[in-house]
Protein backbone atom coordinates (compact mmCIF):
# COMPACT_ATOMS: atom_id res chain seq x y z
CA UNK A 1 0.00 0.00 0.00
CA UNK A 2 1.35 3.46 -0.84
CA UNK A 3 2.25 5.59 2.14
CA UNK A 4 0.83 9.09 2.64
CA UNK A 5 1.51 11.68 5.29
CA UNK A 6 -1.18 12.26 7.89
CA UNK A 7 -1.11 15.66 9.53
CA UNK A 8 -3.53 16.72 12.27
CA UNK A 9 -3.47 20.37 13.25
CA UNK A 10 -5.56 23.43 14.04
CA UNK A 11 -5.36 27.17 13.51
CA UNK A 12 -7.23 30.27 12.48
CA UNK A 13 -9.14 30.48 9.22
CA UNK A 14 -6.50 32.41 7.27
CA UNK A 15 -3.63 30.18 8.34
CA UNK A 16 -5.63 27.03 7.57
CA UNK A 17 -6.47 28.21 4.05
CA UNK A 18 -2.92 29.46 3.46
CA UNK A 19 -1.51 26.11 4.50
CA UNK A 20 -3.78 24.20 2.11
CA UNK A 21 -2.60 26.42 -0.73
CA UNK A 22 1.05 26.07 0.32
CA UNK A 23 0.69 22.29 0.33
CA UNK A 24 -0.83 22.34 -3.16
CA UNK A 25 2.00 24.49 -4.52
CA UNK A 26 4.68 22.33 -2.94
CA UNK A 27 3.04 19.09 -4.06
CA UNK A 28 2.91 20.51 -7.60
CA UNK A 29 6.66 21.12 -7.37
CA UNK A 30 7.22 17.61 -6.04
CA UNK A 31 8.58 19.00 -2.77
CA UNK A 32 6.16 17.21 -0.44
CA UNK A 33 4.55 13.77 -0.58
CA UNK A 34 0.83 13.01 -0.85
CA UNK A 35 -0.89 14.16 2.31
CA UNK A 36 -4.15 13.87 4.22
CA UNK A 37 -4.57 16.79 6.58
CA UNK A 38 -7.27 16.88 9.26
CA UNK A 39 -7.78 20.21 10.97
CA UNK A 40 -9.98 22.40 13.12
CA UNK A 41 -10.57 26.04 12.32
CA UNK A 42 -10.40 28.00 15.55
CA UNK A 43 -12.08 30.34 16.15
CA UNK A 44 -14.95 29.44 13.79
CA UNK A 45 -14.98 31.11 10.38
CA UNK A 46 -16.67 31.31 7.00
CA UNK A 47 -15.22 30.58 3.57
CA UNK A 48 -16.77 31.27 0.19
CA UNK A 49 -16.06 29.61 -3.15
CA UNK A 50 -13.59 31.04 -5.65
CA UNK A 51 -16.34 32.27 -7.99
CA UNK A 52 -18.86 33.47 -5.43
CA UNK A 53 -19.92 37.03 -4.72
CA UNK A 54 -19.70 37.82 -1.03
CA UNK A 55 -23.13 39.48 -0.81
CA UNK A 56 -24.86 36.58 -2.59
CA UNK A 57 -23.36 33.84 -0.46
CA UNK A 58 -23.04 35.05 3.13
CA UNK A 59 -24.95 37.17 5.58
CA UNK A 60 -22.30 39.87 5.84
CA UNK A 61 -24.10 41.86 8.55
CA UNK A 62 -24.32 38.85 10.85
CA UNK A 63 -20.71 37.86 10.22
CA UNK A 64 -19.46 41.38 10.93
CA UNK A 65 -21.62 41.83 14.01
CA UNK A 66 -20.27 38.61 15.47
CA UNK A 67 -16.67 39.20 14.40
CA UNK A 68 -16.53 35.93 12.43
CA UNK A 69 -13.49 35.68 10.14
CA UNK A 70 -14.34 35.46 6.43
CA UNK A 71 -12.18 34.55 3.48
CA UNK A 72 -12.34 33.27 -0.08
CA UNK A 73 -11.05 29.82 -1.00
CA UNK A 74 -8.93 28.99 -4.05
CA UNK A 75 -11.47 26.23 -4.73
CA UNK A 76 -14.88 26.66 -6.35
CA UNK A 77 -18.16 25.62 -4.78
CA UNK A 78 -20.32 27.27 -2.16
CA UNK A 79 -20.05 29.08 1.14
CA UNK A 80 -19.08 27.11 4.24
CA UNK A 81 -19.42 27.73 7.98
CA UNK A 82 -16.47 26.13 9.75
CA UNK A 83 -17.37 25.46 13.36
CA UNK A 84 -14.06 24.57 15.01
CA UNK A 85 -15.81 22.93 17.94
CA UNK A 86 -18.17 20.80 15.86
CA UNK A 87 -16.53 20.30 12.51
CA UNK A 88 -13.32 18.77 11.21
CA UNK A 89 -12.03 20.01 7.87
CA UNK A 90 -10.01 17.62 5.74
CA UNK A 91 -7.69 18.30 2.87
CA UNK A 92 -6.21 15.87 0.43
CA UNK A 93 -3.15 17.11 -1.43
CA UNK A 94 -1.88 14.57 -3.92
CA UNK A 95 -0.70 13.86 -7.40
CA UNK A 96 -3.60 13.84 -9.86
CA UNK A 97 -2.48 10.47 -11.21
CA UNK A 98 -2.50 9.06 -7.65
CA UNK A 99 -6.15 9.95 -7.03
CA UNK A 100 -7.78 10.01 -10.46
CA UNK A 101 -7.44 11.92 -13.68
CA UNK A 102 -11.21 12.10 -14.18
CA UNK A 103 -12.40 15.01 -12.03
CA UNK A 104 -15.76 13.63 -10.94
CA UNK A 105 -14.23 10.22 -10.19
CA UNK A 106 -11.63 11.85 -7.96
CA UNK A 107 -14.37 13.69 -6.07
CA UNK A 108 -16.18 10.40 -5.63
CA UNK A 109 -13.09 8.58 -4.43
CA UNK A 110 -12.12 11.20 -1.87
CA UNK A 111 -15.70 11.80 -0.67
CA UNK A 112 -16.06 8.06 -0.13
CA UNK A 113 -13.60 8.53 2.73
CA UNK A 114 -16.33 10.53 4.49
CA UNK A 115 -18.93 7.87 3.67
CA UNK A 116 -16.68 5.17 5.19
CA UNK A 117 -15.94 7.32 8.23
CA UNK A 118 -19.67 7.66 8.89
CA UNK A 119 -20.05 3.91 8.62
CA UNK A 120 -17.91 3.55 11.76
CA UNK A 121 -20.72 5.31 13.59
CA UNK A 122 -23.30 3.03 12.00
CA UNK A 123 -24.56 5.76 9.70
CA UNK A 124 -25.42 5.06 6.07
CA UNK A 125 -24.37 7.99 3.95
CA UNK A 126 -24.01 8.45 0.24
CA UNK A 127 -21.93 10.51 -2.12
CA UNK A 128 -24.15 12.97 -3.96
CA UNK A 129 -22.36 14.27 -7.03
CA UNK A 130 -20.75 16.61 -7.50
CA UNK A 131 -19.35 17.37 -4.10
CA UNK A 132 -21.70 16.45 -1.27
CA UNK A 133 -22.12 13.58 1.17
CA UNK A 134 -25.69 13.22 2.39
CA UNK A 135 -27.60 11.21 4.99
CA UNK A 136 -31.30 10.81 4.22
CA UNK A 137 -30.99 13.61 1.69
CA UNK A 138 -29.42 16.05 4.14
CA UNK A 139 -25.91 17.36 3.65
CA UNK A 140 -23.37 16.36 6.28
CA UNK A 141 -20.24 17.12 4.27
CA UNK A 142 -19.31 19.34 1.34
CA UNK A 143 -16.06 19.36 -0.63
CA UNK A 144 -14.28 21.43 -3.22
CA UNK A 145 -11.35 20.61 -5.46
CA UNK A 146 -8.84 22.60 -7.47
CA UNK A 147 -6.14 21.31 -9.76
CA UNK A 148 -2.79 22.39 -11.06
CA UNK A 149 -0.91 20.51 -13.78
CA UNK A 150 0.20 17.56 -11.65
CA UNK A 151 -1.37 18.03 -8.24
CA UNK A 152 -4.82 18.49 -6.77
CA UNK A 153 -6.17 19.91 -3.54
CA UNK A 154 -9.55 18.78 -2.29
CA UNK A 155 -10.79 20.08 1.00
CA UNK A 156 -14.12 19.64 2.70
CA UNK A 157 -16.12 19.51 5.88
CA UNK A 158 -17.17 16.76 8.26
CA UNK A 159 -19.96 18.16 10.40
CA UNK A 160 -20.04 16.03 13.52
CA UNK A 161 -21.64 18.60 15.81
CA UNK A 162 -21.71 21.89 13.89
CA UNK A 163 -23.97 24.58 15.32
CA UNK A 164 -26.50 24.49 12.49
CA UNK A 165 -28.45 27.51 13.70
CA UNK A 166 -25.30 29.59 13.50
CA UNK A 167 -24.49 28.03 10.14
CA UNK A 168 -27.82 29.12 8.70
CA UNK A 169 -27.35 32.59 10.17
CA UNK A 170 -23.95 32.97 8.49
CA UNK A 171 -24.70 31.55 5.07
CA UNK A 172 -27.00 32.80 2.39
CA UNK A 173 -28.27 30.78 -0.53
CA UNK A 174 -29.75 32.45 -3.59
CA UNK A 175 -33.55 32.30 -3.50
CA UNK A 176 -33.59 30.22 -6.66
CA UNK A 177 -31.41 27.65 -5.00
CA UNK A 178 -33.76 27.05 -2.11
CA UNK A 179 -36.87 26.98 -4.24
CA UNK A 180 -35.67 24.15 -6.44
CA UNK A 181 -34.93 22.11 -3.31
CA UNK A 182 -38.49 22.74 -2.24
CA UNK A 183 -37.29 23.68 1.25
CA UNK A 184 -37.47 27.02 2.93
CA UNK A 185 -34.12 27.32 4.68
CA UNK A 186 -30.55 26.14 4.72
CA UNK A 187 -31.15 24.75 8.21
CA UNK A 188 -33.46 22.07 6.83
CA UNK A 189 -30.97 20.91 4.22
CA UNK A 190 -28.08 20.08 6.53
CA UNK A 191 -27.46 17.69 9.38
CA UNK A 192 -24.69 16.58 11.74
CA UNK A 193 -23.45 13.26 13.00
CA UNK A 194 -24.51 14.24 16.49
CA UNK A 195 -28.07 14.95 15.31
CA UNK A 196 -28.25 11.55 13.60
CA UNK A 197 -26.82 9.31 16.33
CA UNK A 198 -28.29 11.24 19.23
CA UNK A 199 -25.02 11.82 21.07
CA UNK A 200 -22.08 14.12 20.61
CA UNK A 201 -19.08 12.11 19.39
CA UNK A 202 -15.67 13.00 20.78
CA UNK A 203 -13.06 14.67 18.59
CA UNK A 204 -10.63 11.77 18.87
CA UNK A 205 -13.36 9.35 17.82
CA UNK A 206 -14.11 11.52 14.79
CA UNK A 207 -10.44 11.82 13.80
CA UNK A 208 -9.97 8.07 14.11
CA UNK A 209 -12.99 7.37 11.89
CA UNK A 210 -11.77 9.88 9.28
CA UNK A 211 -8.30 8.33 9.22
CA UNK A 212 -9.73 4.87 8.69
CA UNK A 213 -12.27 6.11 6.16
CA UNK A 214 -9.76 7.93 3.98
CA UNK A 215 -7.17 5.18 4.31
CA UNK A 216 -9.76 2.81 2.90
CA UNK A 217 -11.15 5.03 0.14
CA UNK A 218 -7.69 6.08 -1.04
CA UNK A 219 -6.11 2.66 -0.53
CA UNK A 220 -3.17 4.14 1.36
CA UNK A 221 -1.37 3.77 4.65
CA UNK A 222 -1.37 6.99 6.65
CA UNK A 223 1.81 7.86 8.55
CA UNK A 224 1.48 10.55 11.23
CA UNK A 225 3.73 13.43 10.26
CA UNK A 226 4.34 17.17 10.56
CA UNK A 227 4.49 20.09 8.17
CA UNK A 228 7.94 20.84 6.76
CA UNK A 229 9.60 24.18 7.50
CA UNK A 230 9.14 25.10 3.85
CA UNK A 231 5.38 24.46 4.05
CA UNK A 232 5.02 26.57 7.18
CA UNK A 233 7.09 29.40 5.73
CA UNK A 234 5.14 29.45 2.46
CA UNK A 235 1.87 29.38 4.42
CA UNK A 236 3.02 32.36 6.50
CA UNK A 237 3.66 34.27 3.29
CA UNK A 238 0.21 33.41 1.91
CA UNK A 239 -1.75 34.47 5.01
CA UNK A 240 -1.76 38.15 4.00
CA UNK A 241 -3.66 37.35 0.79
CA UNK A 242 -6.44 35.58 2.67
CA UNK A 243 -6.89 38.61 4.93
CA UNK A 244 -6.93 41.18 2.13
CA UNK A 245 -10.19 42.79 1.10
CA UNK A 246 -9.01 42.69 -2.49
CA UNK A 247 -8.99 38.89 -2.40
CA UNK A 248 -12.09 38.36 -0.25
CA UNK A 249 -14.21 40.89 -2.16
CA UNK A 250 -12.76 40.27 -5.60
CA UNK A 251 -16.26 39.41 -6.86
CA UNK B 1 -25.86 51.76 -20.80
CA UNK B 2 -27.80 49.29 -18.71
CA UNK B 3 -27.02 46.37 -16.45
CA UNK B 4 -28.72 43.04 -17.01
CA UNK B 5 -28.67 40.04 -14.72
CA UNK B 6 -29.53 36.37 -15.09
CA UNK B 7 -29.67 33.68 -12.44
CA UNK B 8 -29.50 30.12 -13.69
CA UNK B 9 -30.13 27.15 -11.49
CA UNK B 10 -28.38 24.15 -13.05
CA UNK B 11 -29.61 20.56 -13.09
CA UNK B 12 -26.71 19.66 -10.79
CA UNK B 13 -28.08 22.09 -8.22
CA UNK B 14 -25.53 24.88 -8.67
CA UNK B 15 -26.22 28.54 -9.24
CA UNK B 16 -24.79 30.69 -12.03
CA UNK B 17 -25.19 34.46 -11.86
CA UNK B 18 -24.22 36.65 -14.81
CA UNK B 19 -24.16 40.44 -14.82
CA UNK B 20 -23.67 42.26 -18.12
CA UNK B 21 -23.36 45.97 -18.78
CA UNK B 22 -24.57 46.66 -22.33
CA UNK B 23 -24.26 50.03 -24.10
CA UNK B 24 -26.85 51.72 -26.32
CA UNK B 25 -25.21 50.16 -29.41
CA UNK B 26 -25.81 46.67 -28.02
CA UNK B 27 -22.16 46.10 -27.19
CA UNK B 28 -21.18 44.39 -23.93
CA UNK B 29 -19.05 46.69 -21.79
CA UNK B 30 -18.65 44.68 -18.60
CA UNK B 31 -19.18 41.04 -17.65
CA UNK B 32 -19.21 39.40 -14.21
CA UNK B 33 -19.78 35.69 -13.71
CA UNK B 34 -20.29 34.23 -10.25
CA UNK B 35 -21.75 31.25 -8.44
CA UNK B 36 -21.02 28.03 -6.57
CA UNK B 37 -19.99 25.94 -9.58
CA UNK B 38 -16.54 24.63 -10.49
CA UNK B 39 -14.30 25.33 -13.48
CA UNK B 40 -11.04 23.59 -14.41
CA UNK B 41 -8.88 25.53 -14.78
CA UNK B 42 -10.42 28.36 -12.74
CA UNK B 43 -8.85 30.96 -15.07
CA UNK B 44 -11.57 30.10 -17.60
CA UNK B 45 -14.10 32.35 -15.88
CA UNK B 46 -11.71 35.29 -15.72
CA UNK B 47 -10.88 34.75 -19.40
CA UNK B 48 -14.56 34.91 -20.35
CA UNK B 49 -15.08 38.05 -18.23
CA UNK B 50 -12.10 39.69 -19.98
CA UNK B 51 -12.95 38.66 -23.55
CA UNK B 52 -16.68 39.45 -23.73
CA UNK B 53 -16.48 43.24 -23.38
CA UNK B 54 -16.49 44.68 -26.92
CA UNK B 55 -18.72 41.88 -28.24
CA UNK B 56 -22.34 41.90 -29.31
CA UNK B 57 -24.46 38.99 -28.07
CA UNK B 58 -23.80 36.70 -31.04
CA UNK B 59 -20.05 37.22 -30.87
CA UNK B 60 -20.11 36.80 -27.09
CA UNK B 61 -21.82 33.42 -27.35
CA UNK B 62 -19.33 32.21 -29.95
CA UNK B 63 -16.44 33.47 -27.82
CA UNK B 64 -17.75 31.79 -24.66
CA UNK B 65 -18.24 28.52 -26.50
CA UNK B 66 -14.72 28.69 -27.87
CA UNK B 67 -13.17 29.41 -24.47
CA UNK B 68 -15.04 26.62 -22.69
CA UNK B 69 -13.94 24.09 -25.30
CA UNK B 70 -10.53 23.46 -23.73
CA UNK B 71 -11.79 23.59 -20.13
CA UNK B 72 -14.12 21.65 -17.88
CA UNK B 73 -17.18 23.12 -16.22
CA UNK B 74 -18.60 21.15 -13.31
CA UNK B 75 -21.98 21.84 -11.76
CA UNK B 76 -23.05 23.95 -14.72
CA UNK B 77 -22.99 23.15 -18.43
CA UNK B 78 -21.93 25.15 -21.45
CA UNK B 79 -25.64 25.47 -22.29
CA UNK B 80 -26.33 26.98 -18.84
CA UNK B 81 -23.59 29.52 -19.48
CA UNK B 82 -24.90 30.43 -22.95
CA UNK B 83 -28.47 30.68 -21.69
CA UNK B 84 -27.30 32.85 -18.79
CA UNK B 85 -25.46 35.19 -21.15
CA UNK B 86 -28.50 35.45 -23.43
CA UNK B 87 -30.86 36.15 -20.52
CA UNK B 88 -28.56 38.72 -18.90
CA UNK B 89 -28.10 40.46 -22.26
CA UNK B 90 -31.82 40.52 -22.96
CA UNK B 91 -32.44 41.82 -19.46
CA UNK B 92 -29.98 44.65 -20.13
CA UNK B 93 -31.48 45.63 -23.48
CA UNK B 94 -35.01 45.21 -22.19
CA UNK B 95 -36.03 42.43 -24.56
CA UNK B 96 -37.40 39.64 -22.47
CA UNK B 97 -38.37 37.24 -25.24
CA UNK B 98 -35.69 37.99 -27.79
CA UNK B 99 -34.37 34.77 -29.23
CA UNK B 100 -31.18 35.43 -31.08
CA UNK B 101 -30.29 33.14 -33.92
CA UNK B 102 -26.63 32.38 -34.06
CA UNK B 103 -24.66 30.19 -36.40
CA UNK B 104 -21.93 28.32 -34.56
Amino acid sequence: MPEWRLIVDEGDLYWCMALDEAMLQLREQGRIPNTLRLYRILPDGVTIGYFQRVEDSVNLNYIREHGIPLTRRITGGGSVYHDGSGEVTYSVVAGISDVGVDILESYRRICRGIVYALRFFGVRAEFKPINDVVVDGKKISGSAQTRRKKALLQHGTFMYATDLDKLSQCLRAPKEKLESHGISSIRDRVTTLSEIIGRRPGLSEVLEALKKGFSRSLGVELKPSRHTKEELLLAENLIAKYKEGEWVFRK
Amino acid sequence: MRWGRSIIRSRAGKTLVIDLLVDTQGIIRKCFISGDFFAYPETLINDIEKKLPGCRLGEALIMARKLVKDSTLLGITLEDLLMGLRQAYNDAVGQKTLDTIIRY
